[in-house]
């Protein structure tokens, strides 16, 4: 090779790598590699050359343009590279900052236990009903054996709408209403919703709460079948471990009526406050519906026979989640709801 | 109601221990809320050992004593003798209430200070001597307390009694239970009493006008009274029931109430005009003055007891004042009745009078036995030499009641209960509860005692053989049904998904009461306020109506979180009833959602941080759950809504049906709250969207050919919605255009002070190859032209 090209070649790599970014490069490129660059000057000097050099100086030219092709190449990789790393160190971030975030969707703890109760109640086949939330007298009470001279309507004080027309103190209305509707035995539901008492809101009452009422009717339909029941919705929401206890209680619409503890399941039935030290907490109400009721549903008494029970879902979340105010339930304070 | 342990044991013998026999009722029915121990006063008063004994250094008579309790010391100054250390004295201590009311205070005499003093028979009672030292059992240990070691402490069961058991308003009736339960025989029989009667010479009669709400009447005269004090027995179970000791005849008359459960009245006899009783409905325009002093006005449907001339007691409420037992009465009447138990509880009602005797009646007491009860309070009276009793007691019973007997096989009470009530065990309990059974080919026929009133249908028989069983002992057994699928009404379960649809727009739940008032309605809607159905007898100011409308409610929960939590963010909604119209109350359901407070996003860390609008926030939320609700159209259009910013409001129409409203709560709105930031609402009925739920989806083929993406700029007036452009995009975008978005809207310097520009992102793409620029461009083209034409806008930068 002579020596022109020999230092042409050494020039335009110095060129090259000497190059600090892409203009440059691309400059330097159109110096030497270029149609009127270095090399193009060679390849004219081509013509004037004797006939016989004409092969290896053609060869030694195109050897030198293909070096520089690869010279420039990796030093437009090597410069991109560097562009690379410039531009990731200039996005930097302060990762300490707050992470971005939407608020979370959060299930409200009465909406919670409403749907764990009904998913174990929906699992032992019992259809999920409701109703109004204004009702009549004759449903809320008088259909229940509840007419209004019964001492037991003192524990119920309602808010009245219009003359016969109240907000429904129970569910329990809805268990004349679904007797109508289905008509026939067997009739397997329960009613969740909303009710109301004319109660000054303390930690423990609220004017408005929520209930699940529970019914099985049918043929040769037993207390044990009402116990058996409810035990098991009791160990399916409390847990394996929780038992169950069954003693007399009074409710007009049912005939024998119940009262339901579970053991406490907090101090595992040893006593604490929340069981009031006697290791039970009274969970619902049932029994077995009086043949009244079930006359005032279209049913004959002396065919079927069936169970009725009323949840206080206020309650349920209450002690599953440890609240120790029902007032928070209707407060909305978000520091709560977000703890669900 | 309470009952005193030392009560029960007259009629039952028992060695169970006092929390036994509470939980042993308790499982029968009778529920035991606590076991309260009463100790009648006697506070401060400590059984105590003598630590030191000194002759008073003035005064020779007398000793100064040192005594002590669990590490209490108390100084005690006597002149009744020396004593030596380790005797064992009663002392009351500084605060201690005498009989006569005054208090033990510390004393000085002759320089020595004293704070306790040994006590005497008179400081509780014993005995009207207060020289003697009252002597203290065996049993007693320093530290005591006084009353406790003279076992003068009673156990009293507290019970918390359901509506139906009247019967069991009574150590009789109680006693009764306990004796079935324990399946122990009752020791005695109260009404078996005999005593002297007087002859009668003076005429008296009753005369029950009304019998529908009085069905008997008894009146028996005693002469000779002496008013003085009660026994200490008869006072301190008065006392532990929770009624004051007033006299004899009084306590009498109590004492029996709360033993068996008959209510009497005694009247002072002379105070009577013409010796005579009618029991009667007011009149109209009567009045009473009661024994508490009360002017009373009577409604005609109220009963009275009257002389010839005036209402003289409340029946079965109250009695009246000018008639009442006093320190000068001679001459008494004894009254036991029974009175109507729905009349006594509305006339005790509409005159806010509870009184023991109302509660009583009002749970029906047994019939049978009010002649008997009478004669056991006269027997008290006589044997106490309280006052004579004349014969020929007065009983005036219009309508005895038959005893009510139930046949019922025992198969139809299992088929009820359980297989464990056999009818064996069936027939056990009710013979225990006092029934009289006659057990017959598995047909089981009782008769219910008198007293139990509660006793209609055999499906009561089934209740009383299972509780004396045991409900604890009943076989647990799932029942044996036809397989069947549960479902949920289709409203509730299109409530449960629209609350995982909100869930799932980052929505928490908010549950609020069905209350509002107008005041909250009317800073929402100063005009045109909406009808809301009032609540007859609301609890509190701020309920006075049902709401119908989630939105005060909500704004409601929005201010009380921004006092909390300052402006973080919040993205509510309550899904819940409302209701309208007042002359017939409907409801139905509604949804309403709220935005408020910053929520942050940062592209770069230079724009950190990023307020982010309120209104798109809340649009977001709303387009996430429609689309997640159903596949349809959704669309917003400007509208002015009373309540919001009349700029910042928009229809919401999903699948061409308007569902509700959303946008920024007026500021004048928010001010009224009490809130000052930025909330952005939206009310949404949830019916329609109901309806389109869960609709199966199909698959559109997704094309395997790369997208052509072109960004346009346009600038065009202020006042052209956005959505105007986009439409004219995708018309004239044709088939190859897969979609059109607005990413970036900017006004201010550059661009001309009335016009903005908006930025378009379009996707093209071919279904079935790759698209070029060529086939793209004369697209663009159009688009801008249209653009151009139909609201006057050009491309930026062109
Ligand atoms: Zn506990």
């Amino acid at each position: 090779m002579d020596q022109e090209l020999t230092k042409l070649l050494e020039d335009a790599a110095a060129a090259f790598k000497a190059a600090r970014n892409n203009q440059e490069l691309q400059d330097a490129k159109a110096a030497y590699l270029g149609k009127k660059g270095r090399i193009g000057e060679q390849m004219a000097r081509l013509k004037e050359l004797p006939s016989n050099r004409r092969g290896s100086f053609g060869d030694s030219v195109n050897k030198v343009k293909t070096q520089l092709e690869e010279v420039f190449a990796s030093r437009k990789a090597e410069l991109d590279r560097i562009k690379l790393e410039e531009k990731i160190r200039a996005q930097k971030l302060d990762v300490t900052l707050p992470g971005l975030r939407f608020p979370v969707g959060r299930v409200h703890p009465l909406t919670r236990v409403w749907n764990e109760a009904v998913e174990i109640f929906m699992a032992m086949g019992f259809d999920v009903v409701e109703g109004p939330e204004i009702e009549t007298e004759w449903y809320n009470f008088e259909a229940l054996n509840l007419d209004a001279d019964h001492p037991a309507r003192d524990e119920q004080d309602s808010f009245y709408i219009t003359g016969d027309t109240l907000l429904r103190t129970q569910t329990s209305p809805v268990q004349i209403r679904t007797m109508e509707r289905v008509g026939k035995p067997p009739v397997q539901v329960i009613a969740p919703g909303r009710t109301f008492r004319r109660d000054a809101p303390d930690a423990s009452h609220s004017p408005v709460f929520h209930q699940i009422e529970g019914l099985m009717v049918d043929k040769g339909i037993t207390m044990g079948n009402l116990k058996a029941v409810l035990e098991e919705f009791n160990r399916e929401m409390f847990g394996k471990d929780v038992r169950s206890r069954f003693r007399p209680d009074f409710f007009p619409f049912t005939e024998p009526s119940v009262e339901i503890a579970i053991s406490c399941f907090i101090c595992g039935a040893k006593g604490c406050p929340a069981c009031k030290r006697t290791g039970w907490i009274e969970i619902l109400g049932a029994g077995m519906m009086h043949p009244q009721v079930l006359r005032n549903g279209g049913f004959n008494p002396d065919e079927v026979s069936g169970f009725a029970f009323g949840i206080g879902i206020d309650r349920l979340a209450l002690l599953k989640y440890g609240i120790d105010d029902i007032r928070l339930l209707y407060e909305n304070d978000l520091r709560f709801l977000n703890q669900f | 109601m309470r009952v005193p342990v030392e009560w029960l044991k007259e009629y039952v013998d028992f060695d169970e221990s006092t929390e036994e026999i509470a939980e042993l009722l308790t499982m029968a029915g009778l529920e035991v809320g606590e076991i309260s121990l009463e100790r009648f006063g006697f506070e401060n008063s400590y059984v105590c050992e003598v630590v030191a004994c000194e002759r008073h250094p003035a005064r020779d008579e007398f000793f100064v004593l040192k005594v002590a309790a669990d590490g209490m010391e108390r100084i005690v100054l006597t002149n009744l003798r020396a004593y030596s250390p380790g005797e064992i004295l009663p002392i009351a201590f500084e605060g201690y209430t005498f009989p006569d009311g005054s208090k033990l205070e510390p004393m000085k005499f002759g320089g020595v200070e004293s704070n306790a003093k040994i006590m005497s028979e008179w400081d509780i009672e014993y005995s009207d001597n207060r020289e003697v030292v009252l002597p203290l059992p065996e049993t007693a240990k320093p530290g005591d307390r006084v009353p406790d070691a003279l076992g003068m402490t009673l156990e009293v069961l507290v019970f918390e009694l359901r509506a139906n058991r009247g019967d069991c308003l009574c150590v009789l009736g109680v006693a009764t239970e306990l004796a079935a339960v324990l399946n122990r025989p009752l020791k005695k029989n109260v009404f078996d009493v005999s005593f002297e009667e007087k002859k009668r010479d003076v005429e008296f009669t009753v005369d029950i006008r009304d019998a529908d709400l009085c069905s008997r009447y008894t009146g028996r005269l005693l002469q000779n009274i002496v008013i003085t004090e009660s026994t200490p027995l008869m006072k301190r179970r008065l006392t532990a029931c929770g009624m004051r000791p007033i006299n004899c005849i009084v306590d009498v008359t109590n004492y029996v109430m709360l033993e068996v459960g008959q209510p009497l009245h005694a009247f002072d006899l002379d105070t009577l005009e013409n010796r005579e009783i009618i029991v009667r409905r007011a009149a109209e325009g009567e009045s009473i003055v009661t024994i508490d002093g009360a002017d009373r006005a009577l409604s005609t449907e109220m009963l009275v007891i009257a002389d010839s001339s005036r209402p003289v007691a409340v029946a079965g409420v109250m009695g009246g004042l000018q008639t009442e037992i006093t320190d000068a009465t001679k001459n008494m009447l004894l009254e036991s009745a029974f009175f109507n138990p729905r009349s006594i509880r509305r006339t005790a009602s509409a005159l806010d009078m509870r009184s023991e005797a109302s509660m009583r009646f009002e749970k029906t007491i047994p019939l049978d036995d009010v002649a008997a009860a009478s004669n056991y309070a006269t027997w008290l009276i006589w044997k106490n030499g309280w006052g004579a009793p004349l014969s020929g007691m007065i009983d005036s019973f219009p309508a005895p009641k038959n005893p009510v007997s139930i046949s019922v096989s025992g198969d139809k009470i299992r088929s009820l209960t359980s297989p464990d009530l056999t009818d064996d065990v069936i027939a056990d309990a009710l013979n225990r509860l006092n029934f009289s059974v006659k057990l017959e080919g598995g047909e089981i026929s009782a008769t219910a005692p008198s007293r139990r009133s509660d006793i209609s249908i055999w499906q009561d028989l089934a209740e009383e053989a299972a509780r004396i069983f045991g409900y604890e002992r009943i076989t647990s057994e799932l029942p044996t049904v036809k397989i069947r699928r549960a479902v949920m009404m289709p409203n509730l379960y299109a409530n449960r998904r629209l609350r995982e649809l909100l869930f799932r727009a980052n929505l928490s739940e908010a549950i609020t009461f069905s209350f509002t008032r107008m005041e909250d309605l009317s800073k929402i809607w100063p005009e045109n306020t909406p009808a809301a159905v009032p609540i007859r007898n609301p609890l509190t100011e701020d309920q006075t109506h049902l709401r119908p409308s989630i939105i005060p409610n909500m704004l409601n929960v929005v201010a009380h979180n921004r006092r909390n939590i300052g402006d973080a963010p919040i993205q509510l909604f309550e899904l819940g009833r409302i209701f309208f119209n007042p002359s017939q109350p409907s409801e139905k359901d509604s949804l309403v959602i709220a935005v408020s407070g910053r929520s942050l996003r940062t592209p770069t860390e230079s724009d950190y941080p990023l307020p982010q609008s309120c209104f798109y926030t809340l649009k977001g939320v709303v387009e996430q759950f429609l689309e997640g609700a159903a596949d349809q159209k959704i669309e917003f259009k400007p509208v002015s809504v009373p309540a919001f910013h009349p700029h910042r409001c928009a229809e919401i129409i999903f699948g061409g049906h308007s569902v509700g409203v959303m946008g920024e709560i007026h500021p004048e709105v928010c001010s009224r709250f009490e809130i000052r930031d930025v909330v952005a609402l939206a009310e949404i009925d949830p019916e329609h969207i109901k309806t389109l739920l869960d609709a199966t989806p199909r698959y559109s083929r997704i094309s395997r050919h790369p997208a052509l993406q072109r960004d346009l700029s346009i600038i065009v007036d202020r006042d052209v919605p956005a959505e105007t452009i986009t439409d004219i995009i995708r018309r004239k975008g044709e088939d190859l255009l897969e979609s059109a978005r607005v990413f970036d809207v900017f006004t201010g310097a550059p661009i001309d002070g009335g016009k903005k520009s908006v930025s378009f992102s379009l996707i093209f793409r071919h279904p079935d190859r790759t698209l070029t620029d060529a086939l793209v461009a004369p697209i663009i083209e159009n688009v801008i032209e249209a653009i151009k034409i139909e609201v006057g806008g050009s491309l930026r930068d062109s």
